[in-house]
């Protein structure tokens, strides 16, 4: 079963891979060249609290490199990787017909849902590894090594984050029976997550702040508080998508 | 395979019967003879596509009127003896055919004369061979 | 040789005994199972005896395939009860699966696999598989054994479909419209092999089917279903020989009053008349009520019996009964 989730996510896990790759390699690789563009960036247009934000990340390569990837680009493509794969997991066999294939076989409905939760969850962990392993080369080559324990915490924290998108799109997954409407609405949630992130002083109610710790990047703090949002956020769309699913009529 | 064997499975008559019915008027007629072997459940059921059960129906039924018998390791075999009781009630059940024939032909107002014409020439037609050799017969004795 | 396999999480293994029922395939009981406020299957009862050939038959929308899902697991009964093979179906729905290869109506497979790589996935959900059996009805089949399975017609994916339900070794194949959708060649192929192979090895078939010629073909027993409730559920064979229609010919008009009587005669399922014919369907001890209508005062001028088949009974059984039966 493992390898048929693997074959039927393959394009989708190749597409967003190779589009994660190139999106670390280029910040990485080109912060020299644009460092002098960026300080230059005239402060009228922004508010003043997005301004200070974007003059601190462009201070140093690594606050450079952890704004563009964790922050911010790895943490979108990661998610729309894990809404698609989500969304498609229950509700794809059901709109191919392919759903009673599997539910008359004599595997519980447990097993075949944490399967399919299983591979996705090890194909956004691969993405991430591939992309973070992609950053410590480019960065090592461009002359500025990042710290190994930095960016596996970050990796491992920020997978765990998407696990919330995985776990959302999959509930919804299962609630409906087409694969568009779990995907926008995993989306839509995310982002509304993520929006406090952007208002003064509700950073802290960001959900997806807490997948990014630019603490933990720089290798200042062991990120607990945040590990241990993360996790029982990702657990619980799970555990809901697990008991619908076992009640679902098909 | 028996090519004879036509079973239809939209009649009002169940399979099996027009199985034994078949079977029966095969060895009737001689194109089944004693110590034949009639092919196995399996490939009477893949040749006829019905289900193996009614063939199996059918020759429990052939079995209990004492027409065939299966051996182990031999199959299923022809038992039954041309002449005897199955020869007597095929005739005596074509002769009630007769009679309703008959009936029927009274009802609808045909003469008796006509009726005779008609059997006669039939009688000709069918039982030439056998008219033949009567009238050959009754030649040699002469001669 | 059959290969067991052994799952990691699954604490299910394949009882052979004693839990296993061996003369009654399935067994419902007044089952009932609503689509909201509606009764998809209303109170229905028949049993499948182990070996069978069994055809269950019904108008589109009349709660078959709501009651292959049942057994299956897929929904729950509202009330009543099923057992596969002495298993419940709501409460021991891994066990009845165990034993049950079934092909669903639309019969949706991976198309981006090929066709090894869909037994392996089979193999890695059932809980025994034997991939020899696979392998030979693909040969029986002649399908292409290395072909990607989006590029096979639907007739072969019904044939791939089948080969792979025999590979988990089931005691009982259920197949929800199996024919459906094939040119005759493929389908008189596909119900070829099911009697010629499948059922020959003794293993128990419930088919659903609205094409009543082929289950007049191939079964031994067979259910009507219409509006979710049980029409009839008998032997074929013996449903033909006791199940015909009495053609009455009376020499004068006779009156309502005899018209009712014979209407009430045990046996008599519907009437028809026509002036001085009169045409009824009977059941039973057929001989029986002729010697009684004949017995009766009113001259008939003639009396025919006349075999029903599968598509008469099925009409007369849809037919909506004047006196409500």
């Amino acid at each position: 079963m493992v390898v048929k989730e693997l074959i039927e996510a393959r394009w989708k896990a190749i597409i967003c891979g190779l589009l994660a790759l190139i999106l670390v390699v280029v910040s990485a690789a080109t912060y020299d060249l644009l460092k002098p563009a960026l300080s230059n960036t005239s402060s009228q247009q922004m508010p003043q609290f997005l301004q200070q934000q974007v003059q601190q990340l462009t201070s140093s390569y690594n606050l450079y490199v952890w704004g563009n990837w964790f922050s911010k680009n790895g943490t979108e493509i990661l998610a729309v990787l894990a809404a698609v794969l989500g969304a498609g997991l229950i509700a794809g066999e059901v709109s191919k017909g392919t759903i009673f294939l599997l539910l008359g076989k004599p595997i519980s409905r447990e097993r075949t849902l944490l399967t399919k939760y299983a591979v996705s969850a090890l194909i956004l962990l691969a993405v991430a590894m591939l992309s973070s392993m992609a950053l410590l080369v480019t960065a090592a080559i461009a002359g500025h090594p990042q710290q190994i324990g930095g960016v596996v915490i970050s990796t491992l924290l920020l997978c765990l984050g998407e696990l919330f998108v995985l776990g959302l799109a999959l509930l919804f997954s299962v609630l409906f029976k087409d694969v568009l409407r779990p995907l926008l609405c995993a989306l839509i949630i995310t982002i509304l997550t993520a929006i406090p992130g952007f208002i003064p002083n509700w950073s802290a109610w960001s959900l997806t702040g807490y997948w990014s710790s630019q603490a933990a990047y720089l290798g200042q703090e062991f990120p607990t508080k945040a590990l241990i949002i993360c996790l029982v956020v990702a657990v619980l769309p799970l555990i809901l998508a697990l008991t619908l699913f076992r009640r679902q009529a098909y | 395979m028996p090519n004879w064997l036509d079973v239809n499975p939209r009649s009002g008559v169940p399979i099996y019967v027009q199985l034994v019915e078949q079977i029966k008027h095969a060895l009737e007629v001689g194109v089944l003879q004693t110590g034949e072997q009639l092919p196995t459940v399996r490939q009477l059921a893949s040749e006829l596509t019905i289900a193996p059960n009614t063939i199996v129906k059918a020759y429990d039924e052939l079995a209990k009127l004492g027409l065939i018998e299966s051996r182990q390791g031999v199959g299923t075999i022809v038992v039954a003896e041309l002449d005897g009781t199955l020869r007597k009630q095929q005739q005596e059940a074509l002769f009630q055919r007769l009679q309703v024939l008959v009936r029927d032909a009274s009802h609808l107002g045909i003469s008796a004369e006509v009726l005779n014409d008609h059997f006669v020439a039939a009688i000709a037609q069918f039982y030439q061979q056998q008219l033949a050799s009567q009238l050959r017969q009754e030649y040699e004795q002469r001669s | 040789m059959s290969e067991k396999k052994s799952t990691s999480t699954a604490a299910v293994k394949k009882e052979s005994l004693p839990a296993f029922e061996q003369t009654t395939a399935i067994e419902i009981h007044d089952l009932v199972v609503k689509y909201g406020s509606k009764r998809a299957v209303d109170g229905l009862t028949f049993k499948v005896p182990t070996g069978a050939i069994f055809g269950f038959l019904g108008p589109n929308g009349s709660g078959k395939t709501t009651t292959i899902k049942t057994l299956l697991g897929f929904r729950q009964p509202d009330g009543g009860s099923a057992r596969v093979f002495g298993y419940d179906v709501a409460s021991q729905s891994l066990q009845v699966r165990a034993h049950v290869g079934f092909v669903s109506e639309t019969n949706s497979l991976y198309d981006f696999l090929t066709i090894p790589q869909l037994c392996a996935f089979c193999r890695s959900i059932s809980l025994e598989w034997n991939q020899r059996v696979v392998d030979r009805y693909i040969g029986l089949f002649g399908l292409p054994a290395r072909e990607k399975v989006g590029n096979l017609s639907k007739g072969m994916k019904s044939q791939l479909a089948l080969s792979l339900a025999l590979g988990s070794n089931p005691d009982l194949l259920i197949l929800d419209e199996p024919t459906a959708g094939l040119d005759p060649l493929a389908r008189h192929e596909f119900l070829n092999t099911l009697v010629s192979e499948v059922a020959a090895e003794g293993k128990t078939i419930f088919f659903s089917s609205h094409i009543l010629s082929e289950v007049e073909a191939v079964s031994d027993w067979v259910a009507i279903i219409r509006k979710g409730k049980l029409v009839l559920c008998d032997e074929l064979d013996h449903l033909k020989q006791t199940q015909k229609v009495v053609k009455l010919t009376y020499t004068e008009l006779p009156p309502a009053t005899e018209i009712e009587m014979l209407n009430s005669l045990p046996g008599v399922m519907s009437l028809a008349q026509e002036g001085r014919s009169v045409r009824l369907v009977a059941h039973g001890d057929v001989d029986a009520l002729t010697q009684t209508i004949q017995a009766r005062p009113y001259a008939l001028r003639g009396v025919e019996t006349v075999d029903l088949n599968l598509e008469d009974l099925f009409l007369e059984y849809m037919k909506e009964k004047n006196d409500g039966r």
